[in-house]
């Protein structure tokens, strides 16, 4: 039986590296503007510049309400309804002492939703990614910036290393992504 | 030369050892390479130096001391403790408050000091998130001993059961649960999700697959790109901004604990925000305990400079100052008031039988740290140290005054009682201190003692202003 052999994969990335965090963004930048691909920036410290609005701030808020809210449902409903107890002459609906219950279990949903809400918008638990074969990006969290460009065919591979180059890209790694 | 290596990072910081006035919050000599290099390598390193291994041993001695107690409890019961009627809140009270004002001082150096764009925290929140997760783990032990029957603590939960109970909600006590259970779980997320870029950075400093793979499993995958970043600052921003208020109201809770009850001495108002003052205090001592030998066994000289001290020395007093506010204002509004059994605890507490432990307090809690206004001293290490052990002492005496000098003294005489702690509430406490000692040097044997990726943010900071 004859196999036959694999034809070679061609390379559709690159990975250039840089010193600097200045150089790495002029080249995103540039890339960006020349539409050559899809490009991202590997940083080892978050990128300069005010946060871009998001959606984690109201939906963590939102959670939240309705964690304090069951909270002081539940309470009440216990208090109550199911099991009115008659402590030193109280109504059974005293909501001021619910509140501390209805706070603390408000925060807890609040973090709870930040760090599922959070963890999954950064990519947690996605242990393995088509840019773990670039050797650059395990410098990423040390002291290296790395700007990955995925483009769709040849040519725009070249106008890309050309673009990292004049950049000051320190190193060029091709990589299949 | 470090008790840990020579590394040429390490070597570099030789000039610097002894805190100073004149220091940075980082040297300028450090780049974002040499202080990746400097805080990775000891978590790195295979062979850990004999003072490693033998403080671990000692405090893992403790540890199986605890074990001992906490096993001889599950089976004798809480008589084997020194409380009784009338004194029912003894050791186990006193070390919980204890220990979770100790937690708590972790957290505001973390998060409330985050929400300020403070610099100096990056160096230091580390190790106070640390001191955090175990003072709490320490706290949340107490009052699970404390139920009599600790293994069905779950009952505190409210969930639907055969009996057709619920909890009483209405009782500070039940808050407690709620806001420790919250606190622990809250620290432990934040602890966690604020370690994940430097886990990431140990994953890819590693060299052997095995530690790759544990650095890797932790880190959950991260990899700095631009995308995981904002995300990641947005919810770590988040977390911050819940985490100042809920450390704020664990505190208030545990001071409701004693002023919900109408015990002579407990029934006051000014109870949560004295308690949380004490947590200031308390928290920020033990940052600088920490800190100190850290700072020199691990060779951070570099970035937990004189400047740290000096700030870390101002906080300490100013909680000092606050609590001793709260004191005066204890003093004063007994004999502003019309209770005369109030009075007479009073009284009692300053010149009675165990007066020594009241003028303890105040020698720790409020003269000694008034030695930090001379910059002299928030420089001093060995004088740090000192000042910080007192306060910490001094703490304890303070919950050991609330708790059974408030309870042996009722408003009827006839009721009036004593308390003598047993050896069994010795080796609880000093176990607990074992567990909390093991645990940090179990954290800075695996993980980085300082945050990297905030550090990264100080130093290209810094050198831009320089530039």
């Amino acid at each position: 039986m004859k196999f036959e052999a694999e034809a070679p994969i061609a390379p559709n990335g690159l990975a250039a590296t840089f010193l600097s965090e200045d150089a790495s963004l002029v080249a995103l930048a540039n890339l960006n503007a020349a539409a050559v691909g899809h490009a991202r920036l590997f940083s080892p410290l978050p990128p300069p510049g005010p946060p871009k609005p998001s959606r984690l701030p109201a939906f963590a808020l939102l959670i939240g309400l309705l964690g304090a809210a069951g909270a002081f449902g539940l309470q009440s409903y216990a208090n109550v309804v199911a099991y009115p107890l008659d402590i030193g002459g109280r109504p059974p609906f005293s909501w001021p002492s619910f509140i501390p219950i209805a706070f603390e279990a408000g925060i807890l949903a609040v973090v709870l939703a930040t760090v599922v809400g959070a963890g999954a918008l950064c990519g947690f638990m996605r242990y393995c990614d088509s840019v773990d074969e670039i050797r650059a990006l395990r410098d990423t969290t040390i002291d290296r910036w790395v700007v990955v460009v995925r483009a769709p065919d040849s040519d725009a591979l070249a106008r890309s290393r050309s673009i990292l180059e004049r950049c000051g890209a320190r190193a060029i790694e091709e990589a299949e992504l | 030369m470090t008790l840990l290596g020579t590394g040429s990072a390490i070597e570099a910081s030789a000039d610097h050892r002894k805190p100073r006035a004149s220091d940075p919050i980082v040297f300028p000599a450090q780049t974002i390479s040499s202080m990746t290099s400097t805080i990775c390598a000891p978590p790195l390193q295979r062979n850990w130096p004999l003072w490693w291994k033998l403080s671990l041993a000692g405090a893992l001695l403790f540890v199986l001391i605890l074990a001992v107690a906490i096993g001889w409890l599950f089976y004798a019961g809480i008589g084997i403790w020194g409380i009784s009627w009338p004194v029912v809140w003894g050791f186990a009270i006193i070390n919980y408050v204890w220990w979770i004002a100790i937690a708590s001082g972790g957290t505001f150096i973390s998060a409330l000091f985050y929400l300020a764009e403070v610099e100096w925290r990056g160096a230091l929140n580390r190790i106070a998130e640390t001191i955090t997760i175990f003072a709490a783990a320490c706290a949340a032990i107490y009052p699970i001993l404390h139920l009599g029957r600790p293994w069905l603590f779950y009952w505190l939960f409210p969930y639907p059961n055969v009996m057709g109970v619920w909890p009483q909600f209405r009782s500070p006590l039940l808050w407690d649960f709620a806001a420790i259970l919250t606190y622990v779980i809250s620290s432990i997320l934040f602890w966690h999700f604020g370690l994940v870029p430097d886990l990431a950075t140990m994953r890819d400093k590693a060299d052997a697959p095995r530690t790759r793979r544990f650095y890797g499993a932790l880190a959950l995958g991260f990899r700095g790109s631009e995308n995981a970043w904002r995300y990641y600052s947005i919810g770590y921003g988040l977390l911050a901004a819940v985490m100042a208020p809920l450390v704020i109201s664990v505190h208030s809770i545990v001071g409701l604990d004693f002023a919900g009850a109408a015990t002579l001495g407990w029934h006051s108002t000014q109870f949560p925000p004295f308690f949380v003052f004490g947590a200031l205090l308390s928290g920020f001592a033990m940052v600088m305990l920490v800190a100190v030998p850290v700072r020199r066994l691990l060779g951070l000289e570099d970035f937990i400079t004189g400047r740290h001290f000096d700030i870390l020395g101002k906080l300490l007093l100013t909680s000092s100052l606050c609590l001793s506010y709260a004191y005066l204002m204890e003093a004063f509004t007994t004999f502003y008031g019309p209770d005369a059994a109030a009075k007479r605890l009073f009284i009692d507490k300053v010149a009675g039988e165990l007066a020594p432990i009241y003028w303890t307090t105040i020698l720790f809690n409020v003269l000694a740290p008034q030695a930090m206004w001379r910059r002299s001293v928030r420089l001093n290490e060995t004088l740090v140290v000192l000042i910080s052990l007192l306060v910490i002492v001094g703490m304890w005496c303070e919950r050991y005054v609330i708790v059974v000098m408030s309870l042996r003294r009722t408003h009827l005489p006839s009721a009036w009682g004593d308390y003598t702690p047993t050896v069994w509430d010795w080796m609880t406490l000093f176990g607990t201190i074992g567990l909390f000692i093991a645990g940090l040097l179990v954290a800075i044997r695996l993980l980085p003692t300082v945050s990297m990726f905030e550090m990264r943010e100080v130093i290209l900071r810094h050198a831009r202003r320089h530039r």
